[in-house]
C-alpha cells in the first residue's frame, strides 16, 4: 500500500471507496504475533505466540482474563489491545454491577463494534492497530469472537489473526469438523498445532513464547501456567511439521462465519 | 426619568410575586403549626434495620465467620429463615455485614466489584490486609449518608495468620481477635471476652492457644446463647470456616426459629 | 437535597396496592394479588391487575404506589429490549438485581419508589431439566432490601400471613402440587380479606411455569363467611 494523497485522516475516502487510514491499520494488526482461537460445544481455546524484544528482555503478555467466563488474546500494537482489554474488563463489571450475571459474549462483541467503529469514523482519531479474540462461555454456549481495527466484529468456530496468520488459517479449515466434539484436551492440541504453523521452520513453540487461555462449561477461564503449557505442548511435538509454515496466499479468509 | 419607574414598578412587582412563592414554598416545607419534632416524624427514613448478628474469631493459621440467617421487619416479623449475611468475597476474604440489609448488599457490591478490577489489574487475588483498608475507606466516603452496617473483615492474610477487622458505620477499623456485631453484640462479646480474651482469668493461670476445634464450638454456644434472648437472631448459623492454605468451608446448623 | 423539593417526591403514597402472596411449588411460582388500588382506605380503582407480564419467564407483582410501579412498568420494558439486542430474555435473577440497584439507587437520592415488589420466574436454562429447576421469588423492598424466598406473604399479609403460609409449606413437605398452591393462597386471601380493610374480594392468580411459562390468571371471587358479624358486632 502506498502513501497517497486520500490518506490524511480516517474520515477521507479514497475515490475507489476506500478508508486508507483504517486499512493501514489493519496492516498493523497483521504484524502482530499470531494468535488463534476456536472452539467446540463446549470449550473455547486461544492460544498466542509472544515476542521479546531481544534475548534479554521478558515476553509480552497476550492474553487477558476479562471475568471468569472469559478472556481475550490480542494481535497488533500491543498497547491498544491493553486498552480494548481493560475496556472489556470493565464492560463484565458494569454488567455484573447491574445484573449480577456474567455478561453474554455478544453484548461483549457489540460494544467492542460500537467502539471500534468510532474511530473510523471520527476527524482526528486513530483507528486500534490490534486485533483481538474473545473466547467465552455463556448461556448460548462457546464463543469465539474476532475483532479487527475496521470494526469487523465477527463470531467465529475457529480462527486466527496477526503474522503469517493464514497458515494457520488453513490448518484450521481442513481440521475444523473435528473441532465440534474435541475434549478441551484436544482442543489446545489443534490450536497450538495451528499456531505452530505460522512460525518460519527454524522456529518452535516453548513454554515461553506460547500463552494458552481455556474456558468452558462449568471451568472458569484459567491461563494456563507455564509448566502446564509445556505438557500440552509436548503433545503437539509428537506431530510432525508439515511445510514447515509455507504460508499459503490462496485461501481467502479463515474458518466460516457464522451468524452474530 | 418617569418613563423608568413604570418598569421599576413592573420589576417591584415580579419580585414581590417571586418573594410569595418563595413564602408559600417555606411554609408548605415548614408549617408554622408543626412542632419540628412533627416534621422529624413526617420525613421518609431512608434506613430500616433487619436484626440479626455475627461473629468472627481468628487464630493462629485460621479465621471463622458466622451469622444467624434470619431477616426481621420491626424486630418482630420474620420475613425470612434463609437471609444471606456472610460473603466469601474470594480464597481468603470473607465479609460478613448486620444492619440495613439494602446497605450490606450494595457494600458486597462494591468489593465484588472493586475485588474483580483488582485481579485483572495485578493478576492476582487480594489480600485481605489490603481489602480490609479499601474497606474502611468506603465505609469512610459515605461518611454524610453512612452505610448502617456493622462490618467484619476476616481472612487469611499474606504471612497465614488468621485475621479479623472490625467496623464501625463509618469505617473506623480495627484489628482484633474476634469480633461481633448486631443486635446480639452486647451478649456475644463479654461471653468472647471471658473465654477467648481471658479477661478475667488471675495473672499467672495459663492461657492455652486457641484452637479451630474449641474456636467452632465457642462460636455456636455464642450464637446458641444469642437466639435464647435475643429476638432477632436465629434460625440457622452460617458458619464459614477458613484455614491457611485449605479451601474455605461452608456450614449450615440449625437454630432455634421462635 | 433542598428543603424545598420535598414536594416534588414521593414521600407518601398516593394511590396504592396492598399485600401480594407468593408461593413456590414443583415447577413453577403461584402468585396471587387482589384487583384493587385504593386511595388511602377508598377503593378507588377497581378491576386492575397488580401483575406484569415481563416474558415467558418472569412475572412482576407489587404492592405500593401504583403510579410508581406504571413508571417501573415502563423501565422494565425497555430493559427488557435491551436483552433482546443479545437475543437474550432477561431471567428472574437479573431483572432481581436490576431492580434492586434501582430502588436502591432511588433510596439513595431520598426519592423511593414506592413499591413492595415480587419477581417471580423460572431461569431459561433450567427450565429444560427437571431436576435442578428452582422456581425464583424475589422480594424487594422500596429501601433497596432485596432477598429471595420460598414462599411470601407482603405489606400487611407479611404480619398476618407469612406465618400462615410458611406452616401450610413445611405441612406439605415443602414439595407442593400447583393444586396445593393455589388452594393455599385462595385460604390466604381470605384471612386478609377478614382483617385487611384495604384488601379486595375480587382476585387473581398468576403463575410461572417451567413449561407453560407465564400465565396470568383470571378475575375470581369469594365471598367468605361473615356470619360472625351476626354475633359479635362492636358496632350499633
Amino acid at each position: 500500500m502506498f502513501r497517497n494523497q486520500y490518506d490524511g485522516d480516517v474520515t477521507v475516502w479514497s475515490p475507489q471507496g476506500r478508508l486508507h487510514q483504517v486499512e493501514y491499520a489493519v496492516e498493523a494488526m497483521k504484524q502482530g504475533s499470531a494468535t488463534v482461537g476456536i472452539k467446540s460445544e463446549t470449550h473455547a481455546v486461544i492460544v498466542a505466540l509472544k515476542r521479546a524484544q531481544n534475548d534479554l528482555s521478558s515476553h509480552q503478555k497476550k492474553v487477558y482474563e476479562i471475568d471468569t467466563h472469559a478472556g481475550v488474546s490480542i494481535a497488533g500494537l500491543l498497547s491498544d489491545g491493553r486498552i480494548l482489554a481493560r475496556y472489556l474488563q470493565t464492560e463484565c463489571s458494569s454488567w455484573r454491577w447491574d445484573y449480577k450475571q456474567a455478561v453474554p459474549i455478544k453484548k461483549l462483541a457489540e460494544s467492542m463494534q460500537l467502539k471500534l467503529q468510532a474511530n473510523t469514523q471520527y476527524y482526528g482519531r486513530r483507528p486500534f492497530g490490534v486485533g483481538i479474540l474473545i473466547a467465552g462461555y455463556d448461556k448460548d454456549g462457546a464463543h469465539i469472537i474476532q475483532t479487527d481495527p475496521s470494526a469487523e466484529v465477527v463470531s467465529m468456530h475457529g480462527t486466527s489473526i496477526g503474522a503469517r496468520s493464514q497458515s494457520a488459517r488453513t490448518y484450521l479449515e481442513r481440521n475444523v469438523d473435528n473441532f465440534e466434539k474435541s475434549t478441551p484436551e484436544q482442543l489446545i492440541v489443534h490450536a497450538l498445532l495451528a499456531l505452530r504453523d505460522t512460525l518460519p521452520a527454524e522456529e518452535n513453540l516453548n513454554a515461553q513464547n506460547t500463552s494458552i487461555g481455556i474456558v468452558g462449561k462449568d471451568s472458569p477461564f484459567s491461563l494456563l501456567e507455564d509448566a502446564q503449557v509445556a505438557v500440552h505442548l509436548n503433545q503437539v511435538s509428537t506431530h510432525p511439521r508439515t511445510t514447515g509454515g509455507a504460508a499459503a496466499a490462496a485461501a481467502p479468509g479463515g474458518a466460516e462465519p457464522m451468524q452474530m | 426619568m418617569t418613563s423608568f419607574t413604570g418598569i421599576t414598578a413592573v420589576a417591584n412587582a415580579t419580585n414581590e410575586m417571586a418573594m410569595f412563592k418563595q413564602a408559600m414554598k417555606e411554609v408548605a416545607a415548614h408549617p408554622e403549626w408543626m412542632s419540628s419534632r412533627q416534621i422529624e416524624r413526617q420525613r421518609w427514613n431512608p434506613y430500616s434495620m433487619e436484626g440479626g448478628s455475627t461473629c468472627a474469631i481468628s487464630g493462629e493459621n485460621f479465621a471463622i465467620v458466622a451469622s444467624d440467617t434470619r431477616m426481621t421487619q420491626n424486630d418482630i416479623n420474620i420475613l425470612t429463615r434463609d437471609a444471606e449475611k456472610i460473603q466469601i468475597l474470594n480464597d481468603n476474604i470473607i465479609l460478613t455485614t448486620s444492619g440495613f440489609y439494602g446497605d450490606v448488599l450494595q457494600l458486597k457490591k462494591v468489593l465484588q466489584s472493586r475485588l474483580h478490577k483488582y485481579r485483572f489489574d495485578y493478576r492476582s487475588d487480594m489480600s485481605v490486609d489490603l481489602c480490609a483498608e479499601l474497606l474502611s475507606r468506603n465505609l469512610y466516603y459515605r461518611r454524610f449518608f453512612p452505610y448502617y452496617t456493622g462490618a467484619i473483615l476476616a481472612g487469611i492474610d499474606e504471612h497465614g495468620k488468621g485475621a479479623v477487622f472490625s467496623y464501625d458505620p463509618i469505617g473506623c477499623i480495627e484489628r482484633l481477635g474476634y469480633s461481633a456485631s448486631g443486635a446480639a453484640e452486647p451478649m456475644i462479646i463479654p461471653f468472647l471476652d471471658c473465654q477467648i480474651g481471658h479477661v478475667t482469668l488471675s495473672e499467672g493461670y495459663e492461657r492455652p492457644e486457641l484452637t479451630l476445634d474449641r474456636a467452632i464450638s465457642l462460636m455456636k454456644d455464642s450464637f446458641r446463647g444469642a437466639a435464647e434472648r435475643e429476638i432477632s437472631t436465629g434460625d440457622k448459623i452460617h458458619l464459614v470456616i477458613a484455614e491457611a492454605g485449605k479451601p474455605v468451608v461452608v456450614k449450615f446448623l440449625p437454630l432455634r426459629e421462635d | 437535597m433542598n428543603a424545598h423539593d420535598e414536594v416534588q417526591r414521593t414521600l407518601n403514597p398516593t394511590c396504592t396496592g396492598t399485600s401480594v402472596i407468593a408461593l413456590q411449588y414443583k415447577t413453577g411460582v403461584v402468585v396471587l394479588t387482589d384487583r384493587v388500588v385504593s386511595y388511602g382506605k377508598m377503593a378507588r380503582y377497581k378491576n386492575v391487575s397488580r401483575q406484569y407480564k415481563v416474558n415467558d419467564n418472569v412475572l412482576i407483582a407489587f404492592g405500593g404506589d401504583h403510579a410508581d410501579f406504571h413508571w417501573l412498568q415502563n423501565v422494565i420494558e425497555r430493559q427488557v429490549l435491551l436483552w433482546k439486542r443479545f437475543d437474550q430474555d432477561i431471567g428472574p435473577k437479573a431483572l432481581h438485581g436490576y431492580l434492586t440497584s434501582l430502588l436502591y439507587a432511588k433510596r439513595c437520592k431520598m426519592n423511593p419508589v414506592w413499591n413492595t415488589l415480587v419477581v417471580a420466574g423460572v431461569e431459561e436454562e433450567e427450565k429444560n431439566n427437571k431436576e435442578t429447576s428452582t422456581p425464583f421469588i424475589g422480594v424487594i423492598t422500596q429501601k433497596g432490601c432485596a432477598y429471595q424466598v420460598k414462599h411470601i406473604a407482603t405489606g400487611l399479609g407479611a404480619f398476618l400471613l407469612n406465618q400462615a403460609v410458611e406452616d401450610e409449606w413445611r405441612k406439605k413437605g415443602e414439595d407442593l402440587s400447583r393444586e396445593e398452591a393455589e388452594a393455599v393462597l385462595r385460604k390466604s386471601l381470605e384471612l386478609t380479606l377478614y382483617h385487611d380493610c384495604v384488601a379486595d374480594n375480587e382476585f387473581e392468580i398468576g403463575r410461572v411455569d417451567a413449561t407453560e411459562g407465564v400465565v396470568l390468571g383470571k378475575e375470581e371471587k369469594i365471598i367468605g363467611d361473615w356470619s360472625i358479624a351476626e354475633t359479635n358486632c362492636q358496632y350499633e
